[in-house]
Order: structure tokens, then sequence, then C-alpha cells
């Protein structure tokens, strides 16, 4: 059986490609880093790949919005490649300044199916760069990068992020976001209560740290799975009461590939 | 042509820059200050004279409708 194939994206400004790359990688994927200028150019076509991974930094400074130079690029060269590589079922991530970018892209939450900008993530309500490590809760495990754990599991994450406020375009668009089960992860304290900051780092509505697609083929949250694939990377894993979560997330992933492609 | 594309937050999305720069300005002694909204602004130049190219402009990169307003005017 050939090893699923992962792009993970990369452009000016992006970082984390490298621990994500590990992390496909040490799930068992065949992982590759791309830089977004050999889709532009059509060098590299994105039905090559199973998966695609955005990674967290800055991609092109953050400049205009956080996410949105690299989105606005990728909506003009390949958009029509992203849609058929959504409705093929094949898996999208993006963690950090990836969802942002998966948010500017219209493809989560893409409740219209239009692919328009539905929500965005705005600046953090303390208007600091929040690093540290969070508390999260599982909410939905139909996602396949979510199949590995428990609903209701509370685990930690790391998250580094000034503009991750989760903000849908209204009212009728959360309800549908709800319905359709699309939360993923969650926000919480220690004892998995929602409550706000600091154990909601930004002000997200809902205390929404990350978003399935209606299909569950793509996860976009703000904290980075990749940059704890064992707990050996967690801030305070001396401590002894850190798991290996952040490989959870990407063992489920090539789990599925493996069994659907 | 110069054109001037002001990109501010939605009245009704919380402007966290803006309620920092509110509390340094009372923090200055300035406490007439009651609110502060902050944006940014991009000062463009293009050939030609079509005034509607600027609301392409935040349409497909400078302004998310979900929470920002664009208002583009000529600089002349």
């Amino acid at each position: 059986m050939n090893s699923p194939k992962v792009a993970v994206l990369t452009m000016e400004g992006t970082n984390n490609e490298e621990e994500a790359f590990q992390s496909w990688k040490g799930a068992g994927a065949d992982a590759e880093i791309i830089h977004i200028k050999k889709l532009e150019s059509g060098l590299r076509k994105l039905e090559e790949f199973d998966a695609i991974f955005f990674p967290g930094g800055f991609s092109a400074g953050d400049y205009v919005r956080a996410g949105a130079i690299m989105a606005s690029r990728l909506r003009a060269s390949v958009m029509e490649d992203i849609e058929n590589f959504v409705d093929s079922g094949k898996l999208i991530m993006g963690s950090c300044n990836g969802f942002q970018v998966l948010i500017e892209l219209g493809l989560i939450p893409n409740i219209g199916k239009n692919y328009e900008r539905e929500a965005a993530l705005a600046t953090n309500l303390s208007n600091r760069f929040e690093a540290r490590t969070v508390y999260l809760k599982i909410t939905n495990n139909l996602c396949p990068f979510l199949k590995k754990f428990k609903i209701n599991q509370i685990i930690r994450l790391p998250i580094a992020h000034f503009e991750g406020r989760f903000i849908p375009k209204d009212e009728d668009l959360l309800k549908e976001i709800l319905k359709n089960n699309m939360i993923g992860l969650k926000y919480v304290d220690p004892y998995g209560k929602e409550v706000d900051y600091p154990w909601n780092p930004n002000g997200s509505i809902m205390n929404i740290a990350g978003l399935c697609s209606k299909s569950g083929n793509i996860l976009g949250l703000m904290p980075h799975p990749e940059r704890v694939f064992t707990k050996y990377t967690h801030s305070d894993w001396t401590r002894g009461n850190e798991e290996d979560y952040g490989q959870l997330f990407f063992k489920g992933a090539v789990e599925y590939l493996n069994e659907k492609f | 042509m110069r054109i001037i594309i002001t990109v501010t937050l939605k009245d009704n999305v919380e402007d966290a820059e803006g309620q920092s720069v509110l509390k340094a300005l009372r923090m200055l002694g300035y406490n007439e200050v009651s609110n502060v909204r902050t944006g940014k602004i991009y000062y463009i130049e293009m050939e030609g004279n079509d005034l509607s190219r600027g609301y392409e402009f935040c349409d497909k990169l400078l302004a998310n409708p979900v929470i920002n307003i664009c208002k583009v005017e000529k600089n002349e």
C-alpha cells in the first residue's frame, strides 16, 4: 500500500512547515513541502496529493489581514483545483495562520457551498499576541482528524496568535454551524467548562477553537498540533502530565486516507 | 489617478486595538476621549480613472466583508 501523499504548503512568512512535514511523516504519510509558486505556475498540481496542510506563521508578513494575501493568491490561481480537491473527499487541514487562510479562502464554514468568506478571525480581544498552552475540549470526532479522540475529551495544545477571534457573518450562520455539528474543538478551563479569558485566549464566539467542514474533510484550528507530535515538545512535559495529543490528529487523517484512497 | 482606500471595522465588531489606544490616551490624561476606532489606509496610484476598481481591490484582498467596511475616494 502506498503512503498517502501530503502537500505542506509554504510561502514567504509561513512557519511550522517543518514540524508539519515531520508530523505527517511520523504518522505514516509521504509528505512534501510545496511553495505555492509551484502551484501558481502549474509546475505541481494539487491532484497529485491526498491531503493539503496549511501551516501557521505569518504568510506574506500578515500584511492586509492574517492569511489574506496567501488566500487571494491561491484564489486567483488554483481555486478550481482546490474546489475539486474538496469535492473528492480528500483532506485539508490548516492550523493557526493556516486556519486564517482557510477562512479567507471560504473553505470554512462554506455553509452556502459557494466558497465565499462567511467568517473572520479577528484580532484577539486582549489585543495581545497569545502564546501559551490552552485546554481544549473535543466536541466532534466525526471529522477524520479528530477520530482518534473521544467526545468531551480534554486535551492541551500550544497556541501562538494575534488574530484568532472567530466571528461568523451572522446569527443564521452560527445556527447552521451548530446544526451541522461543525465545531471540532472549544477552548475550556481544566475542568472542561467554557469560560472567558484567559481560558478562551482570543474572545472567540462560543469558545470556538477549531471547525470542521460540513462534509468533515476539512479542519481549521487555531492551536498547533504539529508542534506537539510527541509530548516531549510540550512546554511542561517534565511534569509528566502530558500525552501525545498532537500525533492523533495526523494518525487519524492517515488512517482515513489509507482506508479511502 | 491616486485613490485612498480606508478599511475599518464594522460598528458591531469590537475593536481591541481601539480599546487599547483609548486606555493609553486616558492614561495620558485625555479624559475627554470616549471611544477610539482603528483602521487602515491604503494610498494607491494607478492608471486610468475608474474608481470602482478600488471596490474590487477591497473585495479581492483589502477587506473581509464579515468584519470590515471599505471606503474608496479619489485623491485629487
